[in-house]
């Protein structure tokens, strides 16, 4: 007779692996060995230190959360779910357990025996080399977790310190021992200085802190054009404060900071502060050398270019740039930053250089990016999606003055359907008088968004609500803002609405099996991975921002962060929320760059079973904060 | 009066392996207990027949899949309702075995160990008609109803009506397999696993 039992705990193990590589034989030979236990909600597997299990674990049932300990706080390592190995050290390492494994749910686990294990693992390369990787990534750092099931060489090597592609991440190198001056020096003084050191920047110091910094661009501003005289104080033209970091800084970081601060040197000081001793400097010069196809070079030729095939190019060399950033699985926190970063920039030049075209505008305008540009979120082309908003005019001036805007929105926007950017089917476009306003008639149609609230406005809300400035003049999109804020205050119905919609997309339940496939049209059998994991995150986060009345936040992962710090009750999850959130977008990413498409549609059954598990463990921050939702804004009626 | 009779009857006659089961009584290993089912033709112990039983062993609190029993039963009828739930077929390809062999096979298997089961006494009582054909005692293993282990759990002292089903669905154990002894002697297992550690 058959046996059920193996049967079924075959079944089970081999959709994971390394179970997934044995042979029918083999696999039955370790589904017979496998005793079942049950570990209710927060009960210890095992603890740091206990001396080792006989058996390891495959997570068959609920959650296991991973912690090791720093500095006498347990920090989680991982959640394994169903499929995930854990307590593999015994195959590899000494005899106790470096970590502590509790059940985050109740769990089903199966313990498989180490010693019947052994054979299959000597026989089995496979199987050795995942397990290796498995146990390697367990005991990385947090930042690990998201390459688990599939590691790349790059987690063994950071954990080394060994050269690899990773360059990237080694500490930048600066400037040792910086000329300084003192902050009372004329500024004739700095300018000899600099020219007999033939350098560009100086540190400017008290006691061996340092209050400012000095450079060429700022003794050109200020002296050559006669605003300040050479014996004028080096402190009242210099910039400050000045950036202070590490010598820890990777050349990610710097280059990060470089980018979100626009400024040029990073000073590097004993403890990071700048309350602490100058030890160097660091250039914008030192990161371009370190890395010789950048996102710097790329910003700096924006700058310059004037021709649309020149914009273009530039498009090309960011798809390019960000397509091998992915490759080299650099964090996607940076490669969202540096994508954001440039295309910004390149909206910015275009509009300039439209604006140039065209000639001066009538009054001060604000171009706005919307949708996940005005999150800056983009990593791929996509669809445009901007809007307008002009001053005020007197009546009779409207007409002309919006018809201006018009031009000028129909140029930018020919221009970015040649960068690769197609017009919106929706024509959610500055150049539909529909969203070319002037700032009181925003704010009209902001109220009749939010005051009727009903499905389709509640979808503008939700397109219009992320808008950043791309371009002109801040107060705008400031008074902009303030007006909506006041408006949803309090405005419960406002956010009954607002809420249904962010759940109206519930995650998969987050087994594959149970994914939800898309069952229809030309994407039969593919998951629409933006609608059903991306989307509620970013929906999640507006509601939850714009309920908290937190200003200037318009980007997913920065709004989590923000939640995070005031709700310390629920930081795991947003932590957890963010985490997902990188792991979707690059899944949406690569499979964009792949296929050359928005990347929303993944094709399940071309999915490896790593990448399905990891997937899989994306959604459950989706569900958490869902359910969230849910009490927060007691939609439960409303369902 | 089982326990009389036992007293009564003269024990050299039993087969071997009666007496080395009765011997494992000598040592008891309490970290050993079985969880059993059978599936018979019919509720009627008078004239219904097993058809199979399956146990698996639990080692302390953990289910041992090695550790495992399962036979098919030889038996000269089969009522059509009874197929039908557990598909069960006379003379089907599976190999079947004999009353006898089957207990004799079970008796190894269980040992000393406590026999816990769904509504147990029913498989109990119908093993024991078994052996009484074939001259034997009643089993002598400890018995415990994960019926009235429920009950004790929820804290009731009186029976709760609960089918394995119900249990299984109460304790979020996916049902596989239901209605082959071996199945559900594996969900029962699971059910007690929840019921001894919770």
């Amino acid at each position: 007779m058959e046996n059920v039992i193996v049967e079924r705990v075959a079944d089970f193990l081999k959709l994971y692996p390394p179970f997934n590589e044995l042979s029918k034989n083999e696999l039955y030979f370790v589904a017979e060995q496998v005793r079942v236990h049950y570990i209710p909600k927060r009960d210890f597997v095992f603890k740091i230190g206990d001396s080792a299990h006989n058996e390891f674990y495959v997570v068959q049932q609920g959650a296991v959360g991973l912690s090791s300990q720093h500095a006498n706080t347990m920090q989680w390592i991982d959640i394994c779910d169903e499929g995930d190995v854990l307590g593999l050290r015994p195959f590899f390492a000494e005899q106790t357990y470096a970590m502590q494994a509790i059940a985050k749910e109740e769990c089903v686990l199966y313990g498989i025996p180490i010693e019947a294990f052994k054979k299959i693992l000597f026989e089995n390369k496979a199987v050795q080399t995942f397990l290796l990787e498995s146990f390697a990534s367990n005991t990385r750092n947090p930042k690990a977790a998201d390459a688990k099931g599939k590691l790349l060489s790059t987690n063994y090597a950071s954990t080394e310190n060994e050269t690899t592609e990773l360059d990237f991440f080694q500490q930048a190198f600066y400037t040792n021992n910086p000329i300084c001056l003192m902050a009372n020096a004329t500024v004739q003084k700095a300018a000899l200085l600099m020219n007999e050191h033939n350098i560009s920047s100086l540190l400017i110091e008290e006691n061996q802190l340092p209050v400012g910094i000095i450079t060429d661009k700022d003794i050109r501003k200020w002296v050559a054009t006669g605003e300040m005289q050479i014996a004028d104080k080096v402190h009242e033209i210099m910039s400050q404060p000045v950036y202070c970091v590490s010598s820890e800084i990777s050349v990610a970081e710097a280059q990060t900071l470089l980018l979100q601060q626009k400024i040029g040197h990073l000073c590097v000081t004993q403890d990071g502060t700048n309350q602490s001793k100058i030890i160097g400097i660091l250039s914008e010069h030192d990161v371009v050398t370190a890395q010789a196809n950048n996102p710097v070079a790329l910003l700096k030729q924006i700058q310059r270019v004037h021709k649309t095939s020149s914009l273009i190019r530039i498009r090309e060399s960011l798809s390019r740039l960000l397509e091998a950033y992915l490759d080299m699985a650099l964090p996607m926190p940076h490669i969202m930053k540096v994508s954001n970063a440039i295309t910004q920039n390149l909206m910015h030049r275009i509009i300039e250089i439209s604006e140039n075209q065209l000639g001066k505008s009538p009054v001060n305008f604000t171009w706005l990016g919307i949708g996940s540009q005005g999150r800056g979120e983009q990593i791929l082309l996509t669809d445009q999606d901007h809007a307008l908003v002009f001053e005020d005019v007197p009546a009779d001036q409207y007409k002309a003055t919006q018809t201006y805007f018009l031009q000028l929105a129909t140029k930018v926007s020919e221009v970015l359907h040649q960068l690769g950017y197609v017009y919106c089917p929706a024509e959610m476009m500055a150049s539909n008088p529909k969203y070319c306003l002037s700032l009181t008639q925003w704010k009209t149609q902001f109220s009749k968004w939010i005051d009727h609230a009903s499905s389709k406005s509640i979808m503008m809300c939700s397109i219009f609500f992320d808008f950043t400035k791309v371009y002109g003049n801040e107060n705008l999109t400031t008074q902009l803002r303030l007006h909506i804020f006041k408006k949803v205050n309090g405005n419960q119905m406002f956010f009954a609405y607002l809420g249904e919609d962010a759940l109206k997309n519930p995650p998969p339940l987050g087994f594959f099996r149970q994914f939800l496939i898309e069952n229809d049209g030309k994407h039969k059998d593919e998951f629409d991975i933006k609608a059903r994991a991306i989307q509620p995150l970013v929906d999640a986060a507006r509601i939850l921002v714009l309920a908290e009345a937190i200003e200037g936040k318009n980007n997913t992962v920065e709004r989590f962060e923000q939640l995070a710090k005031l709700e310390p009750q629920n930081k795991e999850m947003y932590l957890a929320c963010i985490k997902s959130f990188h792991t979707l977008s690059k899944f949406r990413a690569v499979e964009g760059f792949k296929q050359n498409t928005s990347g929303r549609y993944l094709n399940l059954s071309k999915l490896s079973k790593n990448d399905k598990m990891k997937l899989k463990r994306a959604f459950k921050p989706v569900q958490e904060i869902q359910s969230l939702l849910k009490n927060r804004f007691q939609l439960t009626h409303f369902l | 009066m089982n326990w009389l009779k036992n007293i009564f009857t003269d024990t050299s006659n039993y087969p071997d392996y009666w007496k080395d089961y009765a011997a494992a009584f000598q040592q008891k290993n309490k970290q050993r207990v079985v969880v059993l089912d059978s599936e018979t033709t019919g509720l009627n112990p008078a004239k219904d027949k097993i058809l199979s039983i399956g146990a698996v062993a639990l080692h302390e609190t953990i289910i041992s899949v090695k550790d495992q029993f399962s036979v098919l039963v030889k038996q000269d009828f089969n009522s059509a309702e009874s197929v039908l739930i557990h598909g069960i077929v006379k003379n089907s390809s599976h190999d079947y075995l004999t009353e006898a062999e089957a207990i004799q096979q079970l008796l190894e298997f269980i040992g000393s160990a406590k026999i816990i089961g769904h509504h147990i006494q029913f498989d109990i009582h119908m093993i024991n008609l078994v052996l009484k054909k074939l001259n034997l005692p009643n089993l002598k293993n400890k018995v415990e109803d994960t019926s009235d282990l429920y009950a004790k759990f929820k804290g009731v002292h009186h029976p709760i009506q609960k089918s394995l089903d119900d249990l299984c669905t109460e304790f979020n154990i996916p049902k596989k397999d239901r209605h082959t002894a071996l199945g559900d002697a594996f969900l029962t297992a699971q059910v007690y696993q929840r019921l001894l550690i919770q």
